[in-house]
């Protein structure tokens, strides 16, 4: 069982309760998980785990210092509590220093699923025998991740705020392969709750595009009208927002910076369909109420029209430019269309499907140019049909090009990127995200990898 | 000035050179393997771990944060019927040790009937031992001012520099405490040490709307605080600033086929990528198949495949001074080694661990088993793995000397490579134009791109050890859940012919 609200409580009112510095912001996150890999068609490893971090932050004037511990008995929590106080005294003067926070109010929360926190080792081996049967049947060779995971995280300050939440994440992803290892497929699906994972349909879509993948034909690297499946628009969306720092921007030191001064709020960067936004109440992507500092989790539109609506404001830049501040947020959601995948096919005279992107890493800043593979299921399309595999390619993009080519798209689902956003290892964002239809994306060179 | 680790108050480390092992985790061995054994374990081990981090972040003049963490549990890992299962907790607690050892049971049984391949480990000797980092100066037994100090001259440094914008800094420390305990009779502790400085200095032109970032070349190390106070910091912070205002004209980078030279610097994230990765045994069998990937050296070329130019040897070395991933032990209990991954350009072995080795007809484990926490299952992680120098004494005057047409890149900056390790590209800190045997002029917007056979086929000139450095990182990831692995590179200087040149800026 994972630590109850009043067990939070207790343990961050003992950590208050040592307070000799003019504040304390204390926050509890863990919880419990357990896993099970398999590969070449067998379990691999498995897993579980049990903990807790407690992170404390003493401020004594403007100055502070940080410490955790993951041991809760008197004197640990004594020793931790003095050590981040003194390193504070240690520390000269942060002018950017932030107090505390004082009470807050925050809304419900709806992301903590009992289907997820129970789920055995037994119904774990259950996805992995299912996903081993449908392999075998279709003579292909499987490696893939269950995961369940229950966690907590719980804030309090010597102002006396304090908040509570748990949230919960069920995830499945398969990499099917061809035994000639020419042809691979991949899917992946995570949830807060266990009885929306659909791990046979998860399988037999890795499954059937590992199989309609095999033996791809090279084509020539270049501009390509591209489909991309909900997957690889996630990477670029939240590699875009990666980059949304209102500080940053202001400073001049970034693709939403204005030439001059000041930063692009207000601007048309993107093609006018765009619209993204966070959402603590959206219920395809449940997330916390409050982040680290104990800010409330609010819902936020970053882009709409097309035009720059909001970016990423810390308390203090916030303070300092007048704004609001901005939490962290618990997802992102790019609001889709209404056409089917078939569809954005079928409008396609010469293109290229795409399954997932891979190895994304920004190139240049101030164009938010990108780079990245393609994997798992490359396809040719010519004259609105899906006609053969083929090889892999890097591309070098911005998001901001392809989000202004866009020229359609389906509706929006909850989704985890090629790199893993979305999914419930850690990242703690959830992703809502259509496919599209991209006009002139750029491939720059050949991979020969499958 | 009170020391850190004093005024942390963290309990005085248990595992120290020369020590005994410490009677009470003895115990909550001898619990967790009694409870492992009589619940039908074939094999079973525990680890109990303390993790200990520092950072210090700078940002434009002032002190943002300093951060102490410690992190403390166990994992138990047992194998029941060729079947492992794993359990961990934070709470290092007798009757939560045995608590876990059966929840590690329980999960090897549930298991069990989708396991198709039982494991095999390959024999090792019981080792009662203790090893670690040798270290000059601890990090965590030193006053907090000359650090921040330091910290604080790197902004001083840079900013003087006309143009130069903004300065962010951070020192890093970690201290992996690790005791090991396996049914097979080692009782091993190490504590392993590791030290990074880091900064990056950004030039803005508003004016212009541009903006250029420089990063330090410094690279973490399995070292003290010695290495800080040993590298040429503030000059270097004065040089970055220089050369981030100078990238505003710097001539745009070439776009085509060109000799590259490589510092090393650039060169180890290369190394990582396209040797390091491809060499993993267990990517070339699958096992990372639905993750990191797999990797285009599988097992027929073992021994058979000309990965690259007869001059290139890489060796991996988890006993390499100063390395990253170098200690005593790995996570099977496994004395740590150094071998040929690529011997005169011929690939001929792999990182392997004690239930792979059998996999290539080995029968010795290379020791590369790891676990970035208590929590985390160990499996294989890469060792340090290096391109040995070249055997003429050649300095980075004599490759740029006898260079006519190419460019030069220092530092590693945007990286990405395809998931069996062919396709790579790579950008850099700075570019630096070469003619006729001279540098002629600073480059930006630069990246190169290449396949990685193609690549080290296309090396033609190495420098000799005195241009050898090492280059790292703590963040080297795979697996699921995703785990982070901390590990060296060296290498000399390196020139490669034609290779594809990309000009980002366009």
């Amino acid at each position: 069982m994972i630590w109850s609200r009043e067990q939070a409580k207790a343990l961050i009112d003992r950590a208050l309760a040592l307070r000799k510095a003019d504040e304390l912001l204390v926050s509890l996150t863990g919880g419990e998980r357990g896993n099970v890999r398999f590969a070449r068609n067998t379990a691999t490893t498995s897993g579980a785990s049990a903990g807790y971090t407690l992170t404390i932050t003493a401020n004594v004037g403007k100055r502070s210092g940080t410490t955790t511990t993951s041991t809760f008995d008197d004197a640990a929590l004594e020793r931790t509590v003095r050590a981040a106080e003194e390193i504070a005294r240690l520390s000269p003067e942060n002018p950017e220093s932030m107090p505390v926070l004082e009470p807050q109010t925050y809304g419900p929360t709806r992301a903590f699923f009992q289907d997820v926190a129970g789920a055995s080792p037994e119904w774990r081996a259950g996805v992995v025998q299912s996903a081993l049967d449908l392999s075998k049947a279709r003579d292909v060779v499987s490696a893939g991740f269950v995961e369940t995971a229950a966690n907590i995280q719980a804030v309090g300050t010597s102002k006396g705020l304090f908040g509570y939440d748990a949230y919960t994440a069920a995830d499945y992803n398969l990499t099917a392969r061809t035994p000639d290892n020419t042809g691979s497929g991949w899917a992946s699906h995570s949830f807060n709750e266990l009885s929306k994972i659909d791990a046979k349909r998860i399988s037999e879509t890795a499954i059937d595009k590992a199989v309609r993948s095999k033996d791809p034909a090279a084509v020539e690297p270049g501009k390509y009208t591209v489909v991309l499946e909900p997957a690889a628009m996630a990477d670029l969306v939240v590699f875009m927002m990666f980059s949304g720092d209102a500080r940053q921007a202001d400073e001049g030191r970034s693709f939403f910076s204005k030439k001059g001064g000041g930063n692009r709020i207000d601007e048309a960067i993107l093609n006018e369909k765009v619209r993204i936004f966070s959402d603590p109440a959206y219920t395809a992507a449940p997330g916390t109420a409050f982040d680290n500092e104990g800010l409330p989790v609010t819902r936020i539109e970053w882009v709409d029209k097309g035009v720059l609506k909001n970016l990423f404001y810390s308390r203090f830049w916030a303070q300092k430019q007048q704004k609001t501040p901005t939490a962290q947020p618990a997802n992102i959601i790019m609001e889709g269309g209404t056409a089917t995948v078939d569809a954005l096919i079928k409008g396609t005279e010469r293109g290229i499907l795409v399954t997932r992107f891979w190895y994304i890493r920004p190139l240049d800043p101030q164009t938010i140019l990108l780079t990245g593979l393609t994997r798992d299921g490359l396809f040719l399309i010519e004259k609105g049909q899906v006609t053969r595999p083929v090889k892999n390619m890097r591309w070098n993009e911005s998001p901001i090009v392809a989000f202004n080519n866009i020229d359609d798209m389906t509706p929006a689902e909850r989704v985890v990127s090629g790199e893993g956003i979305g999914g419930g290892g850690g990242f703690q964002l959830s992703v809502v995200c259509p496919a599209a239809r991209v006009r002139e994306f750029t491939f720059t060179s050949a991979s020969d990898a499958v | 000035m009170i020391a850190l680790g004093a005024a942390a108050g963290l309990r005085p480390a248990t595992l120290v050179s020369g020590a005994p092992p410490d009677s009470g985790m003895k115990e909550l061995a001898d619990a967790a393997l009694a409870a492992a054994k009589a619940g039908g374990a074939s094999y079973a081990d525990i680890r109990i771990n303390r993790y200990r981090n520092q950072f210090i972040f700078t940002r434009d003049r002032r002190v943002q944060n300093i951060v102490n963490t410690e992190d403390y549990g166990f994992g138990v890992r047992v194998i029941v019927d060729g079947t492992w299962g794993f359990s961990s907790s934070s709470q290092v607690q007798k009757d939560e040790v045995a608590r876990v050892a059966r929840q590690a049971l329980e999960i090897a049984r549930a298991n069990k009937r989708v396991n198709a391949e039982p494991v095999r480990l390959a024999p090792v000797k019981a080792f009662q031992d203790d090893w670690n980092t040798p270290v000059k100066k601890n990090p965590f037994e030193m006053p907090i001012q000359p650090k921040l100090d330091l910290l604080l001259q790197i902004h001083e440094v840079a900013l003087k520099v006309p143009g130069a914008s903004f300065v962010s800094a951070f020192m890093q420390f970690v201290n992996e405490q690790k005791f090991f305990a396996s049914s097979e009779g080692s009782l091993i502790q190490q504590s392993l040490i590791r030290s990074y400085p880091f900064f990056q200095i950004t030039a803005v032109d508003k004016a212009a709307g541009k903006f250029y970032n420089r990063a330090s070349l410094t690279a973490p190390m399995g070292s003290g605080y010695e290495y800080v106070e040993g590298y040429p910091l503030l000059e270097e912070a004065r040089v970055a600033a220089e050369e981030a205002v100078a990238m505003h004209k710097a001539k745009p980078a070439p776009v085509g086929q060109k000799t590259l030279i490589l510092h090393p610097t650039n060169l180890w994230l290369t190394i990582h990528e396209s040797v390091g990765h491809s060499t993993e045994l267990d990517r070339a069998l699958g096992y990372e198949a639905n993750f990191a990937g797999t990797s285009f050296l599988t097992t027929d070329k073992l021994g058979k495949f000309r990965f690259g130019a007869p001059q290139v040897n890489f060796v991996a070395d988890k006993t390499q001074e100063r390395a990253m991933a170098t200690c005593g032990y790995d996570d099977d209990g496994v004395k740590t080694t150094k071998w040929h991954l690529i011997k005169d350009g011929m690939f001929v072995d792999y990182q392997t661990t004690r239930e792979q080795a059998h996999l290539i007809g080995q029968t010795e484990s290379h020791g590369c088993s790891y676990a970035d926490n208590w929590s985390s299952i160990p499996f294989q992680r890469m060792p340090n793995v290096s391109l040995e120098p070249g055997t003429k004494p050649l300095t980075e005057q004599d490759i740029i000397g006898a260079t006519d047409d190419g460019v030069y890149v220092k530092g590693d900056a945007s990286f990405s490579i395809d998931h069996q390790r062919y396709n790579f590209q790579f950008s850099g800190q700075t570019f630096w134009e070469v003619k006729s045997g001279k540098i002629t002029s600073q480059l930006r917007d630069l990246a190169y791109q290449s396949n990685t056979p193609e690549f080290w086929n296309a090396c033609d000139m190495l420098g000799g050890p005195s241009t050898y450095l090492l280059g790292g990182a703590f963040g080297d990831g795979k697996g699921q859940p995703p785990q982070s692995n901390s590990v060296s590179h060296g290498c000399p200087i390196a020139r490669f012919q034609k290779v594809n040149i990309l000009n980002t800026g366009k």
